[in-house]
């Protein structure tokens, strides 16, 4: 039955974020901004004890129900006790509207957790999760692009050759999020690049293994306040323990990689919407609440001005954005395939979340690009979320071929 | 609690009207668009669908189902996948039933509700649009002026569908002069109670009969008045509604359409939709089409929840109307010349879907 009622916890978690992204995030978001590099120590540990205390933090939750789901026999028609997609999406909406940069700085499993939930033996989810869910802030990261790759992730060049108990990876990743911070990292290296997509494969290496190094942080055009590092394995011993899936579950690599994708897509769309409604809600305060203008929905356009046409559109935009976006995570929460859904609300997050920044600069005037404002700040945070997690294209590529039911052959 | 599933009478209702769109609308949507007549036989049936008569209180003659908008915009949305001009002719009576059911006397409900027979489509219709440049409904024109026992009306109203052979039509009107939309109220003519002055020729809805009226101080009984109280708004909302649900329609056949003929399609040596040209181009139609569709089921949802979906289905409205240039333009596009032929019907689904930046009332939910 086709509802679009929240739940309660989902309107608790909504109104708790926001006034946590205006209260907290907002007032800092500046900082750390123009303060690249700086750890906001402060801000980490309380929004770790907030989250903790609250019980709710959105990552932490979902994962330690994954790791109970994982344990119970798969049961046909089991509703999922709490829609944790959809509530992570709607919270992170409104956290990211406080400060996308921050957002990303929020510890939790994050993209490494995700990783470990799409490839790993239900074993390797309860032990890495209780590193990531423990009472120190912690920190999952991701390792997959390399200096040579980025939307291509089945070229990946680092190695891991068995030995013994062991597996030695060397390679070099970049774009590492939160690569600094993470206390444990999903490395994904081939086992031989004669095997193909099949020879890919994650490992969990672990902070403070000998061998992984931080080589350098990114400097960037925005979401500054997240660090993103390149990381260097040398003879980096990891056991295989560590190893995603298990070392016979070929199957599991590369796909495990890819299916982590259907949970942060919508994730990461969900921060998108979060930027542009930011930018909106920016405009709309000095147009319409202090400025007076009004936005006559439904009248007839020759009576209408540009300016309230161009908020409406924005606004509308936003909207088809956001029902994308629950809709894909709704998915995910009750078990359907939702690989084309997660890009299609990517590639339309992504796209309109820079549409509408930068027009709210416009808007905005000369004022709107001064850095006493942070819409200019919004504009360049946005860019990235069509970048990442697979560029606009890249998602276009994947919805395409869902709908064409085309091969990676058929459609490059 | 949020879900994007169809209960089972909802998938139902879908398959059923999807049937109809495929095994009977579309075997007719060219000759019809090019001889602008529709079969009597596909409207009959449409008609017998129920779509208009099971809403019906059972103690007006209908079969005493819900007013749904959510299942309403599920049968928009199929139907016009069919064809346009088809559902709005099976669908008009709604036009009138629909304001009748919600806001109608005892003894209106009586007289027209029971005028609907399920085995047999009686034309019902409404009369909103006026043919005036930059015409908007705020400023509408048309005059009911209070005479005694009488309303006397005075104006003109264009594109009203199947004026010609609608056993009542409900004509929007506000009394005296004014502007907004909360003076609007209802006044429902019998078949003769008006000149019909001709018929429109459209660049889309060829098959649909539509035609300007003349009401040339028409009297109404004041007993035939449908009183709106400021409901005027509410009826706007739910007629903005169906029109998110029908353009979705059109651009979901026309993207269906280019799709399949971009797989068919070879030119150097391999399908055209092997091309991210034309591949991406048809995932940013599916992406807008999953948009368009989810804003109808959110606002009908929140009508059938009470809520005023007014601001929601305007917006909703006015997004899917630019969205839909921008598929079945495209659709077109991926056609080539052959979209620009009336070979293919993809021509006839971007002349018909323009009018939804422009027209209002095409249907109801």
């Amino acid at each position: 039955m086709i509802d679009f009622e929240l739940t309660p916890i989902m309107k608790m978690a909504r109104e708790f974020t926001h006034n946590y992204a205006r209260d907290v995030m907002r007032p800092i978001s500046r900082k750390y901004d123009e303060e690249e590099h700086v750890e906001p120590t402060e801000f980490i540990q309380k929004t770790h004890e907030m989250f903790s205390s609250l019980g709710f933090s959105f990552s932490t939750a979902r994962a330690s129900e994954e790791a109970e789901k994982s344990e119970e026999k798969k049961e046909k028609h089991d509703r999922p006790k709490m829609e944790m997609n959809l509530l992570g999406a709607i919270a992170i909406e409104e956290l990211a509207w406080g400060c996308p940069g921050l957002t990303l700085r929020i510890p939790g499993p994050g993209l490494g957790g995700a990783a470990i939930m799409a490839a790993g033996t239900p074993e390797q989810k309860k032990r890495f999760m209780k590193i990531l869910t423990g009472s120190k802030p912690s920190y999952g990261a991701m390792a997959l692009t390399e200096p040579g790759f980025g939307s291509d992730a089945s070229a990946v060049s680092t190695t891991a050759v068995k030995d013994g108990d062991y597996y030695i990876l060397n390679g070099t990743k970049i774009f590492v999020t939160g690569g600094d911070m993470a206390d444990l990292y999903v490395v994904w290296a081939t086992l031989g690049k004669e095997l193909g997509r099949a020879g890919i494969r994650a490992f969990v290496v672990e902070k403070g293994t000998p061998g992984l190094k931080i080589a350098r942080l990114e400097h960037k055009l925005g979401i500054r306040a997240s660090d993103t590092a390149e990381i260097v394995l040398e003879d980096c011993r990891v056991h295989k323990d560590n190893l995603l899936g298990g070392e016979k579950k070929e199957e599991k690599g590369f796909k495990g990689a890819m299916q982590t994708f259907d949970a942060t897509r919508p994730m990461v769309a969900a921060m998108a919407i979060g930027i542009a409604r930011a930018a909106y809600d920016y405009i709309y305060d000095d147009l319409v609440i202090k400025g007076g203008l009004e936005i006559n929905y439904g009248k007839s356009l020759h009576k209408r001005g540009y300016v309230e046409t161009v908020l409406e559109d924005m606004e509308a935009k936003i909207d088809a954005a956001r029902l994308l976006t629950w809709k894909a995570a709704w998915m995910l929460d009750h078990n359907l395939p939702n690989l084309k859904e997660a890009s299609m609300a990517k590639a339309k997050a992504g796209t309109i979340v820079d549409e509408i920044t930068q027009k709210a600069i416009e808007l905005y005037g000369p004022e709107g690009y001064s850095r006493r404002h942070l819409l200019e700040k919004w504009m360049r945070d946005a860019k990235v979320y069509d970048v990442f997690e697979g560029t606009g294209q890249i998602q276009r590529l994947v919805v395409a071929r869902a709908i064409l039911d085309y091969t990676r052959k058929e459609l490059k | 609690m949020v879900s994007f599933e169809l209960s089972e009478e909802q998938t139902l209702l879908r398959d059923t009207c999807r049937d109809f769109a495929l095994t009977v609308m579309r075997k007719h949507d060219r000759q019809a668009d090019e001889s602008g007549e529709i079969p009597a036989d596909v409207i009959k049936q449409g008609h017998e669908l129920g779509l208009t008569t099971g809403y019906i209180p059972e103690a007006y003659g209908g079969a005493g189902g819900e007013l749904s908008a959510i299942n309403n915009v599920i049968v928009l949305e199929e139907l016009a996948y069919g064809n346009l001009s088809m559902t709005i002719n099976i669908l008009a009576p709604s036009l009138l039933n629909i304001p009748v059911l919600m806001y109608g006397t005892e003894e209106q409900k009586k007289k027209y509700l029971t005028m609907n027979k399920p085995d047999q489509f009686q034309g019902f219709t409404s009369a909103i649009v006026e043919p005036s440049v930059r015409f908007d409904l705020e400023s509408l024109k048309t005059t009911a002026k209070d005479e005694g026992d009488d309303f006397v009306l005075n104006g003109q109203k264009a594109f009203v569908p199947i004026a010609d052979s609608s056993l009542a039509t409900l004509v929007f009107a506000r009394k005296g002069s004014g502007e907004g939309l909360a003076g609007i109220d209802g006044y429902i003519l019998p078949a003769g109670g008006f000149t019909i002055t001709e018929r429109e020729k459209n660049q889309g809805l060829r098959a649909l009969k539509q035609f300007t009226i003349s009401l040339d101080g028409a009297r109404v009984p004041k007993n035939e008045a449908l009183k709106l109280s400021g409901g005027f708004v509410n009826l706007l909302t739910r007629a903005r509604v169906a029109s998110i649900a029908l353009v979705t329609g059109v651009c979901r056949a026309a993207y269906e359409y280019a799709l399949a003929y971009a797989k068919e399609r070879v030119a150097f040596g391999e399908p055209i939709a092997s091309r991210q040209s034309i591949a991406f181009t048809l995932a940013e139609m599916a992406i807008e089409i999953d948009a368009m569709r989810l804003m109808a089921w959110r606002t009908a949802w929140m009508i059938d929840k009470g809520m005023d979906a007014y601001k929601e289905a305007s917006m909703g409205k006015r997004y899917a109307a630019d969205a839909a240039m921008f598929i079945t333009r495209n659709a077109t596009q991926i056609l080539g010349g052959h979209g620009f032929t009336r070979e293919h019907p993809v021509e006839m689904w971007y002349r018909d879907a323009r009018v939804f930046a422009v027209s209002e009332f095409l249907a109801i939910v």
